[in-house]
């Protein structure tokens, strides 16, 4: 038969459970808001699991202090002052603290845990966490850092955009040679081959190598034409016929009939 | 605990028998005999303060006894005396017991006393013996004394001083009857008739296993706090009061809210038990400044103030 002290040991695992649970959903909220917002501004994104660690361990302590017998007397009031008063003295062995503690288990029977579990709460925040993520995906190829002007990477360390890690050259070796610097004298190296950016599928980079066509002439390298004979017999092997589908097996005698059936044709049209 | 409510449920019914209404006094008379303590009772005359503690004492079959004090009364009234007895042709000392060997002793207005016989009532209250002599007298348990104290015609009197008074476990405070209580009691008590037949409903054992299953009633660790919080309050509570309750207020609440659980059938303390034990186990061992005796505070009123801070 169940004692009493195997029942509280019941009632605080249940609450701990409901509260893991009710903190991991939670952690999750907090964790894709940061995420959101660092990948918005092109922030390395693993850093939004620092504010959710220090909510784990916050909320974790103050749920650890909450005492179960006032979270079971706040729920059932039959139980008020009767359930702490019984498990404060559960170690004690007298008349009247037994028939506490029996009055205290029959009650307990009528305790449900599904009573403890807010379900209105736990709808709203599936639905925030599916939203956020939803977000997360709409936003993944957008950065807003170019259209705000303001570049977060800056105040922490980025996801490997070239501004922060590499220089222009760096990233790009070869895009500032040759005909590129004499078509800089011209129009400017950002107006011929436009910002240089790494073009960016999801997570993975793609280094996109502009060469700029046309411009690689180097008039140095212009020769005069060269005179070439063509020869005026054509290769052997090649040869035209006609197609043998188009071929029609008509006789001679309606040939003709045949090609004046055309003729008039021509000329009444 | 309900075989125990149902007693004393049939106690107070006996009681109503012969008493009509008091019954706040009764009960708390009741908290104070099963916390094995004694009580002050105040009240004007003509409350049954007197009746009650006598009919008390038949329904539970224990030894009554009353000392009327007066200027006058010595030690030795209250205590015995010895008294030469001739037996066999030989003279010899005999300690005649006093009224204080019972088990159920009312000191009807103790403060009419002089100190020094306040004093043997008072040794034998805390010690429960009697010294007399070089002879000491263990008294009979259950041991219980009810003083009262009239709280008007003060003059002439000698007030207990605090010290002494600190020794009680509760001052219970008797008030008038209502109208309908009064209209009872006109009812009753203005036609002919014979004394009323009272059924026992405890006896000395059981009256110890009461006292034994008090202690036993478990109190939780917020309540204990709350009273600690209580009675430190009357000492840090400068602005109204100038001496606090002793350390003897807090185990003396403690003990009192547990008997009270215990005679409402409750297997528990309850918030309720402290709120209602507060004003009388309080009420004698505070001393308001001159301050809020101006203002016109009771001592009542300085207990509900705290009981509002410490919730």
């Amino acid at each position: 038969m169940k004692t009493f002290r195997d029942a509280v040991k019941e009632v605080r695992f249940s609450l701990r459970k409901l509260a893991a649970f009710e903190i991991i959903m939670n952690m999750f909220i907090v964790f894709l808001v940061f995420y959101l917002v660092l990948l918005i501004f092109g922030a390395k994104t693993l850093y939004a699991l620092i504010p959710t660690l220090l909510y784990a361990a916050i909320f974790s302590i103050r749920r650890m202090r909450q005492s179960a017998s006032s979270l079971v007397e706040e729920r059932y009031s039959t139980l008020k002052e009767k359930f702490r008063t019984a498990v404060e003295n559960q170690y004690k062995e007298n008349p009247v603290v037994n028939e506490l503690q029996a009055e205290v288990m029959r009650s307990l029977r009528k305790v449900e845990e599904s009573s403890f579990f807010n379900n209105r709460e736990t709808y709203i925040k599936s639905g925030v966490i599916v939203f956020l993520c939803f977000l997360i995906f709409f936003f993944s190829p957008i950065s807003l850092a170019g259209i705000f002007q303001f570049d977060l990477s800056k105040i922490i360390p980025g996801d490997g955009s070239p501004g922060a890690l590499l220089s222009d050259e760096e990233a790009y070796p070869g895009a500032s040679t040759g005909g590129a610097e004499q078509a800089g004298e011209i129009f400017g190296d950002e107006e011929i081959y436009g910002k240089l950016s790494v073009a960016k599928l999801g997570e993975d980079e793609l280094f996109v190598e502009f060469n700029p066509g046309g411009h690689e002439i180097n008039l140095r390298d212009v020769k005069d034409v060269r005179e070439v004979e063509f020869e005026e017999t054509y290769p052997t092997e090649i040869a035209a016929s006609s197609g043998e589908v188009l071929e029609e097996n008509i006789p001679k005698e309606q040939q003709e009939l045949v090609k004046n059936y055309f003729k008039q044709l021509v000329q009444e049209g | 605990m309900q075989a125990y409510q149902k007693l004393f449920d049939e106690l107070f019914t006996e009681v109503g028998k012969v008493v009509v209404g008091q019954r706040n006094v009764i009960e708390q008379v009741l908290v104070a005999i099963l916390s094995d303590g004694n009580a002050l009772l105040e009240g004007y005359p003509g409350l049954a303060k007197t009746l009650s503690v006598r009919t008390l004492a038949r329904i539970m079959d224990l030894r009554f006894s009353r000392i009327q004090n007066t200027p006058d009364l010595m030690p030795s009234d209250i205590t015995g005396t010895y008294i030469i007895e001739e037996k066999d042709g030989k003279r010899q000392f005999k300690f005649n017991p006093g009224p204080i060997f019972a088990n159920l002793v009312l000191a009807d207005e103790i403060n009419r006393a002089t100190p020094k016989t306040q004093s043997a009532l008072l040794e034998a209250m805390q010690e429960k013996q009697v010294t007399v002599g070089t002879s000491t007298y263990k008294l009979e348990l259950p041991f219980f004394v009810l003083a009262t104290q009239n709280p008007i015609e003060q003059e002439g009197t000698y007030p207990l001083p605090e010290a002494q008074a600190d020794r009680f476990l509760l001052k219970i405070k008797a008030d008038y009857p209502s109208v309908e209580e009064e209209t009872e009691i006109i009812n009753r008590y203005t036609v002919a008739t014979g004394e009323k037949r009272l059924k026992v409903v405890l006896n000395k054992d059981k009256v110890f296993e009461l006292q034994n299953l008090t202690r036993q009633v478990p109190i939780a660790k917020d309540l204990k706090e709350r009273i600690l919080k209580l009675v430190t309050a009357t000492r840090m509570q400068k602005d109204m009061i100038d001496y606090g309750a002793s350390p003897r207020a807090s185990i003396g609440l403690v003990v009192a809210c547990k008997a009270r659980a215990l005679i409402n059938g409750r297997n528990h303390v309850s918030a309720e038990d402290i709120k209602e034990m507060a004003y009388p186990v309080l009420r004698h061992r505070i001393i308001l400044n001159f301050e809020a005796e101006r203002k016109g505070l009771t001592n009542d009123d300085a207990i509900t103030q705290l009981l509002q801070k410490v919730k």
